[in-house]
């Protein structure tokens, strides 16, 4: 943790700065690049994935989850244009990955279970600004779009002594949906770039008519009526620049 | 500066710390975390166990019969699986741990033996709980030597006029060769022959071979240098009430036996005899035969004779009748019996008719033969018929009412006598030297298919070969020789394979017929001396006569 000691004061320069400065008349055509969290949780691949995890352990492998969906980890690019007087719109296009990972090894073999959800957007983005807090605006943003959502789940057998036992196996599905987010921001000018604080919920649909299940044993197709979506609590750091 | 700034950076600050402790957290999501490693798991303690070659070496021929772990603390043990070639055998859950399995469900090689080990702390194996089989294996490999399986699909035909007997591969087949025995209706084997390992279709029996009493009994087995296996014994209603062989053609002997009775029917001297002998010959009936038959041909529950004209014999037990059939206007000389009943006979022109029992037709519109002889066999499948032109073998194939010609060859001498050793496709023949620089005669196998030979030397030179027989593995002759000025008969038997001499019998007299019993153990010989005729039964296991 030693990225937190030159962290803490680095914030503390920022936030000096940001405060001491006026951002209520940043909001023109700007482009931007935000990153950051979410605790979006895919309710139906993670609900299939603990399964396979229980029956490994009732079958005897203690095997733990070391992350578990519902930790995400999302990035956006984009442009703004001015509107109105308070109100930009414009689009961008995003990136989100949720991984699970559960990784056993004992004196006859390894068991690895994992799996991900990829997510690409293209969302249409609208900014407002709401009040302002002690000289710091607060902004609205909504964001409406589409997806494509991919989740997979991999598990690998390896036997240290019956390696003609080994066991692999991939379920995938894959499918486009819509997707929407509903964040509060708070802007903090540093020189000519913005920093806008973002906190809020997102949401997302996809429904799957088919998984695919590639295995060491044979390759299937089953029919299936998933929603691969996610919707969880979001957390974002954006960089503003005008232009 | 304000309380209301303060608290709004103090806001903006946390907000920026937590964010970017998960921010940078989360950075790790994409790198797959180290296993864990679960050092709690440890291999299970072996128990001690005897190996599979200290119970029964390192090869078995039939029955595995072993215990696993035999002693010691069996508690931590949940079950056992006895396991060859990765099929599961038997699964016990609890001791004693004795397995027993016939080894003949799997071929003749080498085999690896497992024993799958489940221990009450399975649990606690990890990622071996996984595998699809027991997580601790005790192997062994040991070599199955043992007979094959008894073959399968018997059938007895029920169309063709003689038993005949067909068979498939047993599973798994390691066989050398098949066994094929019937039984009379007392349990008894009344007959017993070899069968190549390359015949597994094949049909036995002799054409010249009828069955006693109303069923027939037969089993099959498949054997190799290890042993035999037989099928179970199969039953077939036959009707027919008197088992009988007939030596070749013309005046011979109808021979039955079993292991305490030989019933025999002399058609020498137009007589019919049926016999039963202990200790002494008994005739039990007699019935007057009022043709010199130049032929006799046998079908399933019919004898036909071939005089002036055709007749046909049924012999319910002790009892004869005699049909009539008809005969080609210039006189029949031989006869056999096919397919279905059908009679093929030839004329004293060489012509030949076929006689399905209604109707006679001509089927051969110029002479088949250049003069007629008596000398006509169908094969036991009907398919094939041999005869004899003088000195020319020739075959041929019929079909129903028709036949086409296969091939002939000269053997280089006119043929006498003949024995037809279908198994092998061949035939035995006794003829006349042809060099007309040498007399005497000559006794040959002829493979029919290859017209290939093999000669039977001659003991004496020039003598008279008046009688010959054949039983699957060795030949009978009768050598005619004078013994001061009497005639006598050298009676040898020679191997089939080899044709060394083993046996020779010097008997007064001059052999008329010889018939060997089916199962091999009594060559019947019918001797004339000074206008008498005698039967003798020579003991073929002891080398005496009866």
């Amino acid at each position: 943790m030693k990225w937190k000691l030159f962290v803490i004061p680095l914030l503390f320069f920022i936030i000096q700065t940001a405060c001491s400065q006026d951002t209520a008349s940043h909001l023109s055509s700007a482009v931007f690049f935000s990153a950051g969290y979410a605790n979006e949780s895919p309710v139906y691949v993670r609900e299939y994935y603990d399964n396979v995890v229980e029956f490994y352990r009732d079958n005897g492998v203690p095997i733990p989850t070391q992350l578990d969906f519902g930790r995400t980890i999302t990035a956006d690019a984009g442009i703004y244009f001015k509107a109105i007087k308070g109100v930009r719109i414009g689009f961008s296009i995003g990136y989100s990955f949720s991984p699970a990972y559960s990784n056993y090894q004992d004196y006859a073999g390894t068991l690895k279970v994992n799996g991900s959800v990829n997510a690409l957007e293209i969302a249409f983005r609208g900014q407002f600004t709401t009040v302002e807090i002690a000289d710091v605006p607060i902004y609205l943003n909504i964001q409406l779009g589409v997806c494509q959502n991919s989740a997979s789940i991999t598990q690998e057998l390896r036997f240290i002594d019956f390696p003609e036992n080994n066991f692999d196996s991939k379920w995938s599905a894959s499918a486009w949906g819509v997707c929407s987010q509903l964040t509060f921001g708070v802007p903090v000018r540093l020189g000519d770039f913005i920093l806008v604080l973002e906190g809020g919920y997102r949401y997302s649909s996809c429904q799957v008519t088919g998984v695919t299940i590639e295995s060491s044993t044979g390759n299937s197709s089953i029919d299936s009526h998933w929603d691969i979506g996610q919707d969880g609590f979001v957390f974002l750091a954006s960089i503003e620049m005008n232009i | 500066m304000h309380y209301s700034d303060k608290l709004g950076r103090i806001i903006v600050f946390l907000f920026i710390l937590s964010f970017c402790n998960l921010f940078f957290h989360s950075c790790n999501y994409f790198t797959e975390p180290e296993p864990f490693v679960n050092k709690d798991v440890k291999a299970p303690e072996i128990l001690p166990y005897p190996s599979l070659y200290s119970q029964i070496g390192d090869t078995v021929k039939d029955v595995i019969n072993v215990e696993f772990f035999p002693t010691g603390d069996l508690s931590q043990i949940l079950k056992v699986q006895f396991i060859v070639d990765w099929d599961i055998v038997a699964t016990l859950n609890k001791p004693p741990f004795q397995f027993s399995t016939d080894t003949k469900q799997w071929p003749n090689g080498k085999h690896i033996i497992r024993f799958g080990i489940y221990y009450n702390q399975a649990m606690k194996l990890g990622v071996l709980n996984l595998l699809n089989m027991p997580p601790v294996f005790y192997c062994d490999t040991i070599e199955f030597l043992h007979a094959p399986h008894a073959p399968v699909n018997i059938l007895i035909d029920q169309i063709n006029s003689h038993p005949r007997i067909s068979w498939s591969h047993p599973a798994q087949a390691d066989v050398q060769y098949y066994v094929v025995r019937r039984y009379n209706v007392s349990g008894q084997i009344t007959f017993q022959d070899t069968i190549s390992q390359s015949s597994p279709h094949v049909e036995i029996d002799m054409q010249d071979t009828a069955i006693i009493g109303k069923t027939v009994q037969y089993d099959v087995g498949a054997a190799n240098k290890y042993g035999i296996n037989f099928s179970n014994i199969i039953v077939h209603e036959y009707g027919v009430q008197l088992s009988v062989s007939f030596n070749g053609q013309g005046l011979r002997c109808v021979v039955d036996e079993t292991d305490t009775t030989v019933i025999i029917t002399d058609v020498n001297s137009n007589m019919w005899k049926f016999s039963c002998q202990t200790a002494n010959i008994i005739q039990r009936t007699s019935g007057l035969n009022p043709y010199m038959a130049p032929a006799v041909n046998l079908d399933r529950s019919r004898i036909y004779f071939l005089g002036d004209f055709i007749s046909d014999i049924s012999y319910d037990f002790y009892t004869v009748y005699a049909h009539y059939y008809w005969l080609p206007p210039s006189g029949a000389v031989g006869l056999t019996v096919g397919l279905q009943d059908r009679l093929y006979i030839i004329d004293k022109n060489g012509k030949l008719f076929v006689y399905d029992g209604n109707t006679t037709n001509l089927i051969s519109t110029t002479p088949l033969l250049t003069q007629g002889s008596p000398l006509i066999k169908t094969s036991p499948d009907g398919k094939m018929l041999l005869t004899v032109d003088q000195t020319v073998l020739k075959t041929f194939s019929i079909s129903g009412d028709s036949f086409t010609p296969i091939s002939q060859t000269d053997i280089g001498g006119t043929i006498l006598d003949w024995r037809m050793l279908w198994t092998s496709n061949e035939v035995l023949i006794n003829r006349t030297q042809s060099s007309l620089s040498t007399s005497g005669y000559s006794l040959e196998i002829w493979n029919y298919t290859t017209f290939t030979k093999r000669i039977i030397p001659n003991p004496q030179e020039s003598s008279e070969i008046t009688a010959i027989t054949a039983t699957a593995r060795y030949i009978y002759a009768a050598y005619n020789i004078k013994v001061e000025g009497e005639p006598y008969t050298m009676l040898v038997e020679y191997d089939m394979t080899t044709q060394n001499r083993n046996h020779q019998w010097i008997i007064i007299g001059t052999a008329n017929f010889l018939a060997a019993s089916q199962k091999g153990r009594c060559l019947f010989a019918n001797f004339s001396s000074h206008g008498n005729n005698r039967i003798w039964i020579l003991d073929l296991t002891g080398g005496t006569s009866l």
